[in-house]
């Protein structure tokens, strides 16, 4: 379990992270996103008790991170996207040495060091200096590292950072397989996809403060509540657009035209119509508008509704709605933590409207990609 | 080993080690990679084949004149090879004293030390024993094959000939040049970012150093044996101090708040 409350760590006059709180439970995993310098770094390294904090307080494991540092680092683990290993050793060398530092018995030592190289793959080059290893296989040498003594916390920062696909895609494999076994997970990823398919809660950090934390599909339902449904007709929509407008939950209802692919000649030839609208329930207003276009006449080709990605999430988060949504959304935080210790956590929507409502003032939201995870084919 | 339940899953915690055990294993460690780095290697041998030229060039001819005055001066210029033999091993101590203090931080091998439960002093201590045992050892090393080619080229009563108290303080500064090195690398590595910027800073003092001592040595025949007794106190007072330096400034809070 990781706890923090309002943590905050200045450099000088420079604040690197402020006001963050955050709880993660037994096996969870948190994505800490967020663009360089934005305080992810520094977060973990307050909670691996590597700094401490400049206000606020955490704690991890049970431990306080000021007054317990060393218990704190004694049950986490922690992989940086530089594996950071002395590569004139070999494997069951370095992973020993990091070992008899824990504390660990010579007996389990050995067992552990070889459980770790059979679960990694690495049992095979055991023989071999690190210097002439993959990076993948740095990066597992890492990942073993901080596994030796068998923490309760992993803290992992961009572990797959510089990894080629499939190296990539078995760390992510590993990750998984660390939060079944009821470790509380920090990852701290520039990969959206990443964390998307990963983890439980997403924290969007932008130059020190949280300004986004639930789940990824709260996340994404939460950004607009609406879904963007696009009809693709072989010729032309058949019902004039106000038509449409009257239907209850069509919203902006447009046309768009989309030239076909083909030679020349086709495409002055034909010309297709998409249909756009926006919704937030989806599952009732969209039978109600094939309906009347079938009846209609329209020769419908596809049907598509796309919800809101993690990245327009993201890229709203990161706009220019910034420093007030940050301040909303820790005020919304702490009003949650004082209510319930149960769910910590606040929706992005809540904290706009919150922030929109006290200034008083017209925010411009940014723009949205068109991207979704959420495919539906009628 | 014992097991905590204070959260809510069953949590392994180790008996934490001693310190001067993880000191050790830190030291032994290092030691171990600094006998293997070749490119210490290369230039310890490059020191000894230049050692055993210069012997054979100078001191050689030196001993031909059997005059007393003669004999003096090839036991004076003895004295100052075994300077030169007991200083060159400090090169290699600020190397490799840069490279397990900058260099480790900036391959990113420090944090991961530095996230174990392993005492700040345990570490800085480890590090320091890490590079003075190494260096000490080829300056024994050196000095040992320095004395057997002098035995061996012109006669071991030729040994003889080396001013007594003069020989006793070079080999007694040897260790305080070491020291001086390595805690001078040290604290020098935990200000800047790079290895190369912290061997550059270091060597540029300690060459200065090495300036005034072979000064030193130059004009005790004027200023007497105890000029040269002070400046051999003096660097083992400084190369004190820079280990206090050290060891009051080298905290995790510190190393982090820099990278």
């Amino acid at each position: 379990m990781i706890e923090t409350h309002a943590l905050t760590r200045r450099f000088g006059t420079f604040t690197a992270v402020s006001q963050v709180s955050l709880r993660v439970p037994d096996g969870a995993i948190l994505a800490l996103l967020g663009p360089n310098g934005a305080g992810k770094t520094t977060t973990i390294r307050m909670l691996s008790g590597l700094l401490a904090p400049t206000e606020g307080n955490a704690t991890v494991a049970g431990y306080d991170i000021r007054r317990e540092a060393d218990a704190v680092r004694a049950c986490v683990g922690l992989v940086t996207d530089v594996p950071g290993l002395f590569e004139q050793m070999k494997a069951p060398a370095y992973l020993d040495f990091f070992g008899s530092i824990y504390g660990l018995p010579p007996s389990e030592r050995k067992l552990r060091i070889d459980e770790l190289l059979e679960f990694f793959d690495l049992t095979t080059h055991r023989n071999e200096k690190m210097a002439g290893f993959s990076k993948g296989m740095k990066q597992k040498v890492a990942l073993a590292r901080a596994l030796i003594h068998e923490p309760a916390i992993l803290f992992l920062d961009e572990p797959t950072s510089g990894l080629d696909p499939l190296a990539a895609r078995s760390v992510r494999e590993l990750i998984v397989g660390f939060k079944r076994s009821n470790r509380s997970i920090i990852l701290c990823t520039h990969d959206l996809d990443e964390a998307e398919r990963l983890a439980d809660q997403v924290a969007i950090i932008r130059q020190g403060h949280i300004v986004a934390l639930d789940t990824p599909s709260s996340l994404r339902k939460q950004a607009t509540g609406e879904t963007l449904v696009q009809i693709e007709f072989v010729d032309t929509c058949p019902l004039p657009l106000q038509a449409l407008a009257e239907i209850d939950g069509v919203h902006n209802p447009h046309l768009k035209e989309k030239k076909a692919t083909g030679s020349l000649s086709t495409v002055t030839q034909s010309t297709e119509f998409i249909l756009e609208y926006q919704t937030p329930q989806p599952k009732i207003t969209n039978p109600q508008i094939l309906s009347r276009l079938v009846m209609a006449g329209a020769q419908i080709v596809t049907v598509t509704c796309e919800t809101r990605s993690l990245e327009d999430v993201y890229a709203s988060a990161m706009g220019d709605v910034g420093t007030s949504l940050a301040d909303a959304q820790q005020q919304a935080l702490a009003d949650s933590r004082q209510q319930s210790m149960g769910h910590v956590g606040t929706s992005l929507a809540d904290a706009r409207q919150q922030t929109l409502a006290d200034a008083n003032q017209q925010t411009t939201v940014p723009s949205v990609i068109l991207k979704g995870n959420e495919h539906y084919e009628y | 080993m014992n097991t905590d339940t204070q959260s809510s899953i069953t949590r392994t915690t180790y008996k934490k080690a001693s310190s001067l055990h993880i000191t050790w294993l830190i030291a032994r460690r290092q030691m171990l990679e600094a006998i293997r780095d070749r490119s210490t290697l290369m230039l310890s041998g490059m020191f000894l084949i230049i050692q055993t030229v210069l012997v054979l060039i100078s001191v050689g001819p030196a001993l031909q004149d059997h005059t007393v005055a003669g004999l003096q001066r090839a036991g004076f210029l003895m004295a100052f090879y075994l300077l030169f033999v007991g200083l060159m091993p400090a090169t290699p101590a600020i190397g490799i004293a840069s490279g397990v203090f900058a260099g480790d931080k900036e391959r990113g091998c420090l944090t991961p030390l530095l996230v174990t439960p392993a005492p700040n002093t345990a570490i800085l201590a480890g590090k320091v024993l890490g590079a003075v045992l190494p260096a000490l050892a080829y300056a024994g090393i050196g000095i040992l094959i320095y004395f057997a080619e002098i035995a061996l080229l012109f006669g071991p009563d030729k040994l003889a000939l080396l001013p007594v108290g003069l020989s006793i303080l070079i080999v007694l500064l040897i260790p305080g040049i070491v020291l001086f090195g390595t805690a001078l690398a040290s604290v020098i590595s935990s200000r800047v970012r790079t290895f190369q910027a912290a061997q550059n800073f270091s060597s540029l003092i300690l060459v200065v150093l090495w300036i005034g001592l072979y000064g030193l040595l130059f004009l005790q025949t004027i200023l007497g044996l105890w000029a040269f007794a002070l400046a051999v106190a003096g660097v083992y007072m400084i190369a004190i101090l820079f280990i206090v330096i050290s060891a009051i400034t080298w905290r995790r809070e510190e190393v982090m708040a820099r990278q």
